[in-house]
């Protein structure tokens, strides 16, 4: 019977490399051949597939401790070795100086990034979180549907509250607070020193039982017993009366709404701390509710327009909170008057998720985007990385100069796990010295980063504990990433290969680098151009404010300090000034989202029963003048007409609104009233002239209609004074001088306009300012690591660039040499990040209706600046090599 | 007899390697054991005997016999050692003298 040459399958491999992964090689071939038999054995007798399953079977049914392969175990003397690792790492680290101290600034200015990235974090975080019981603590506000659009607001009908607070047990405690929005002015009788401050609220005495209410004098339980109390902040207290006690003593307060004419004392009860800078309130006047005289009143308001408190609760433990709302809904129903189709249904919010909140609404405070939180991370994050990577390459790239040192080694019998450990160590030593000049970097360019981030930090934020944990976890986690590679390879080497001096392309190693490089430049572009684009937009919307010239024109608050009646005279006097003579009076521009009350409801007889809900600008006759709107029908306001009382200018968002062309619009009647106002209560008036759209509110939202009356508003003046280019100072102080003419005894505020525009923004303008920054940086430690690369590359070709000099290449060539392969992935990246930041830059942009177009011209100029660093960090190379004397480095064999 | 007690198992073992003894391997002594007894006995505990086996004493082994079905690895080869017969001597011996000490009664009585 001759042989066939049988067809033997092989067994699983993944199996056997298990089997030759935990057996003993002295057992192995005995246990392997017999599975090996067995295997080919049941192939044939029965399936290919169940040898394969009982071949797995076997080979775990093997597993027993005397079948385990033995550690081999080193008797380590640690003490020693460390101390030899630390050694040598020393050394390393100061031979080398150039490129540890590359490593350790990169790395250093990538931590301190992230140092401020998580004070940043850490404090939006712990928003309105200092309150005792915070977890507890909730807003009470109510939504519903407006025509067929869901809304909500963070208010709640006067009535609710007590409500809550009388049915309902598992709500502790509740508060309500106003504030009326107009400063007030607070009068020191003793000093007669005037403080004017928005930051004042009406409470219920309540609030000692919600919020955080800690007080430096007087009792709280006692501060709002009697009728006209006032608390201070520490903050008001030592501005009005310095470092004494004020308890007990008189402050005078005058506000539009309080007492208009006259001040009226108010007896200061208590002086309380003041909230730490990351809370939603501020205050610095707590003045009790019986102050303010509407508060019966509102109080029994269910659900009506008028009468809504800021409301605030505080839940028992555990309580049940849908159930709690539930149960609420069906109270509020039974109560709310039937016509009523406003917001009706309560909704609790957790006080701690206000801060992050971006639909509702509440009066100028300051909102974040957490869109913008995890930006900020991820760039601060980014720019580490970026430093870790150069680390990695350096690292990588310098294996050559150690190659003998760990060829050594492990002749002496080092094993692999201790050379990675060694080296591990080194990459810690590194990133720990990192983190030390990282720290005082950050100590330094604290008021940078302060002013850069509007916030308050100070030393002590540094030392919160959560802050060092996570910045103790961040540099092992940096020290780990970056040095894991290196050590992985560098403990990798032969021992024979390295110490017979090959010298070896380093094949893996290269790629690493070449993928490193290419990440390094993709962010370096995007930064970049991203920055560019973000200043771009920033100053098309500076551009694009409600006149060309609104830094020159100055706003001054009128409403609330000063009576209408005095207005002319003060006009007249500034106009004196043949360089002051655009003054006009009118509602505070630019008008922000939470002037709610300003919307009106406007109906059009002639045309049909449809009411409209509009915007209104009521001001003097000199308002469309001054701001220089394009009147594109009719006429505008007229002095001499007295019947111009009731005449109004219409926006071209109104007009197409109405649906009507442009002439078909003039001369209509039409009647408006306030949207709190009764409908016995509306004006009549006729439609006049038409105007052009210019922005008065956010650049986020497209321009709504609006109208434009020539009486000034009965509750917001302000007047503007158009003041000549650079004599500010001086102007300034002749109005003042005109105002305490007319005015004694009242305080003069006042502001730019653009100022007003620019706050809408400054989430913006932060971003861009940031963006700037973080760039920088990120071109920074590109740059170092470019450098770093970039002379290793220089010396390792050293003796191929002397041979070249000497049979005669120029300097230019030898230039290409050294730069033509970052060209190679210089463009490559371009490849990766040019889409990526379009993409990128195309979505925040969607945020602004009025925004700038991506033109190409950013992002050639951002690949121009990367073609030029890299270029000016390779001519340092360079030139050096170009001036070394080739003899040297051939010499060196 | 301390230490050098034989278990059930390891005598069986003990013999088979005696029965194979050219070619006393694993996967060999554990394909004889089976056939003449019946039983599913894996590979990896006739192994693991094997093992206990020589550490006690009882057999002595060597590595050679690389064949073709085994994809050219060796075999480890146990022979038996004078310890090891003189242990199955002893059980051998043993279990005689414990079958005669049982009375001629309890053969003849027929229960269950």
């Amino acid at each position: 019977m001759s042989k066939q040459p049988k067809y033997q399958p092989d067994p699983p491999k993944l199996a056997t490399r298990f089997l030759r992964w935990y057996c003993r090689r002295e057992l192995l071939d005995e246990v392997e051949g017999d599975l090996y038999e067995l295997f080919q054995r049941r192939v044939e007798e029965q399936s290919l597939w169940k040898a394969k399953a009982l071949y797995w079977l076997n080979i775990f049914m093997f597993i027993h401790p005397d079948y385990i392969r033995k550690r081999k175990h080193y008797p380590i003397n640690h003490t020693a070795m460390f101390k030899n690792y630390f050694t040598i790492g020393w050394r390393n680290l100061s031979k080398h100086k150039g490129y540890s101290i590359i490593n350790i600034s990169g790395l250093a200015i990538g931590l301190a990034s992230a140092t401020f990235i998580y004070l940043f974090i850490i404090d939006e975080n712990g928003y309105d979180r200092f309150h005792p019981d915070a977890d507890n603590l909730y807003v009470l506000g109510a939504q519903g549907k407006i025509n067929g659009v869901q809304q909500a607001t963070v208010m709640a009908p006067g009535a609710w509250v007590p409500a809550l607070q009388d049915q309902f047990p598992e709500v502790k405690a509740a508060t309500q607070t106003h504030s009326p929005g107009f400063p007030a002015a607070f009068r020191n009788a003793e000093t007669d020193q005037i403080i004017v401050s928005e930051q004042f609220l009406y409470v219920t005495p309540t609030f000692k039982d919600v919020f955080y209410f800690s007080l430096i004098y007087g009792d709280p339980a006692t501060v709002f017993k009697n009728p006209g109390s006032v608390v201070l902040s520490a903050k008001a207290a030592a501005r009005s009366f310095g470092s004494e006690n004020p308890v007990g003593k008189i402050l005078e307060i005058k506000h539009i709404f309080l007492s208009p004419d006259k001040y009226i004392p108010l007896m200061v009860t208590g002086v309380m701390e003041d909230y730490p800078q990351n809370s939603h309130i501020q205050p610095d006047y707590l003045l009790g509710m019986d102050l303010f005289a509407k508060q019966r009143n509102w109080q029994e308001n269910w659900g009506a327009g008028y009468g809504w408190f800021t409301s605030y609760v505080r839940t028992t433990d555990g309580a049940n909170v849908p159930k709690l709302v539930e149960a609420f809904d069906k109270v509020v129903q039974t109560y709310v008057p039937k016509e009523v189709d406003r917001l009706v249904e309560p909704f609790l919010l957790p006080l701690k998720d206000l801060h992050f909140d971006e639909e509702l609404n509440i009066g100028g405070i300051p909102r974040a985007d957490i869109k913008y939180l995890y930006i900020f991370a991820c760039t601060a994050m980014l720019i580490l990385v970026m430093a870790a990577i150069n680390y990695t390459n350096l690292a990588t790239a310098k294996a050559q100069r150690r190659a003998r040192e760990i060829g050594l080694r492990k002749v002496m019998g080092s094993n692999r796990w201790q050379l990675i450990r060694q080296f591990l160590g080194e990459s810690l030593l590194t990133t720990f010295a990192a983190l030390l000049v990282g720290l005082l970097l950050v100590v330094l360019f604290l008021p940078v980063f302060n002013a850069l981030s509007g916030r308050h930090f100070t030393l002590t934020h540094l030392l919160q504990g959560e802050l060092m944990l996570a910045l103790l976890g961040t540099t092992l986690l940096v020290a780990l990433l970056a040095g894991s590679y290196p050590a992985v390879y560098l403990s990798g080497l032969q021992p024979i290969s390295a110490l017979k001096n090959t010298r070896f392309a380093g094949g893996s190693s290269a790629w690493m680098r070449k993928g490193l490089i290419v990440l390094q430049y993709s962010v370096t572009l995007l930064l970049i151009v991203a920055t560019g684009i973000m200043i771009k937009q920033m100053n098309f919307i500076r551009n694009s404010a409600l006149s060309q010239e609104s830094d020159q024109m100055l706003s001054i608050r009128w409403s609330g300090v000063a009576p209408l009646d005095k207005y002319q005279v003060f006009k007249h006097l500034i106009q004196e000034d043949p360089q002051m003579q655009v003054v006009a009076m009118a509602n505070h521009l630019p008008i922000q989202e939470y002037f709610g009350e300003y919307l009106n409801n406007i109906d059009f007889p002639q045309l049909g029963d449809q009411s409209y809900e509009w915007w209104a600008l009521r001001g003097d006759f000199d308002f469309p003048k001054a701001f220089n709107l394009d009147l594109i029908a009719g006429r505008t306001f007229d002095d001499g007409n007295p019947a111009d009382s009731n005449a109004y200018l219409l926006n071209e968002s109104a007009v197409k609104a109405l649906g009507l062309p442009v002439e078909q619009v003039l001369g209509q009647s039409l009647q408006i009233k306030r949207s709190y106002e009764e409908s016995k209560d509306k004006k009549n008036g006729v439609v006049i002239g038409v105007v052009r759209d210019f922005p008065y509110q956010s650049i986020h939202q497209s321009i709504s209609p609006l109208v434009i009356n020539a009486c000034p508003d009965p509750l917001d003046q302000i007047v503007y004074v158009k003041l000549p280019a650079g004599k500010y100072q001086e102007k300034i102080a002749s109005l003042e001088k005109i105002w305490k003419q007319i005015l004694p005894g009242e305080g003069f505020e006042y502001w730019f306009m653009s100022d007003g525009f620019g706050r809408m923004y400054k989430a913006e303008y932060r971003m861009a300012d940031l963006s700037k920054t973080f760039s920088l940086l990120a071109i920074l430690i590109a740059c170092l690591g470019l450098f770093g690369l970039s002379s290793y590359m220089a010396e390792r070709r050293s003796k191929e660039i002397a041979v070249r000099k000497v049979v005669g290449a120029r300097i230019s060539q030898i230039f290409g040499l050294l730069f033509t392969p970052f060209l190679k992935l210089m463009v490559f990246a371009c490849l990766v990040a040019v889409p990526l930041t379009w993409f990128i830059m195309h979505r925040w942009l969607e945020d602004f209706t009025y925004r700038v177009n991506i033109d190409a011209l950013i992002f050639l100029l951002g690949i121009l600046v990367v073609v030029v660093l890299t270029v000016a960090t390779i001519s340092y190379e360079t030139i050096r090599a170009a001036l070394a004397n080739p003899v040297d480095s051939l010499r060196n064999e | 007899m301390k230490g050098n007690h034989l278990g059930e198992f390891e005598e069986l073992v003990l013999l088979t390697a005696g029965i194979l003894y050219d070619d006393a391997y694993g996967l060999a002594i554990t394909d004889e054991i089976e056939e003449r007894t019946g039983r599913t006995v894996t590979v990896s505990s006739v192994h693991k005997a094997l093992m206990r086996l020589e550490q006690k004493g009882f057999l002595r082994s060597h590595m050679g016999g690389a064949t073709e079905e085994r994809g050219g690895r060796n075999k480890r080869l146990f022979t038996i050692t004078n310890s090891g017969k003189e242990a199955l001597r002893e059980a051998r011996t043993l279990r005689n003298e414990l079958w005669n000490a049982i009375p001629k009664v309890v053969w003849d009585i027929k229960m269950g």
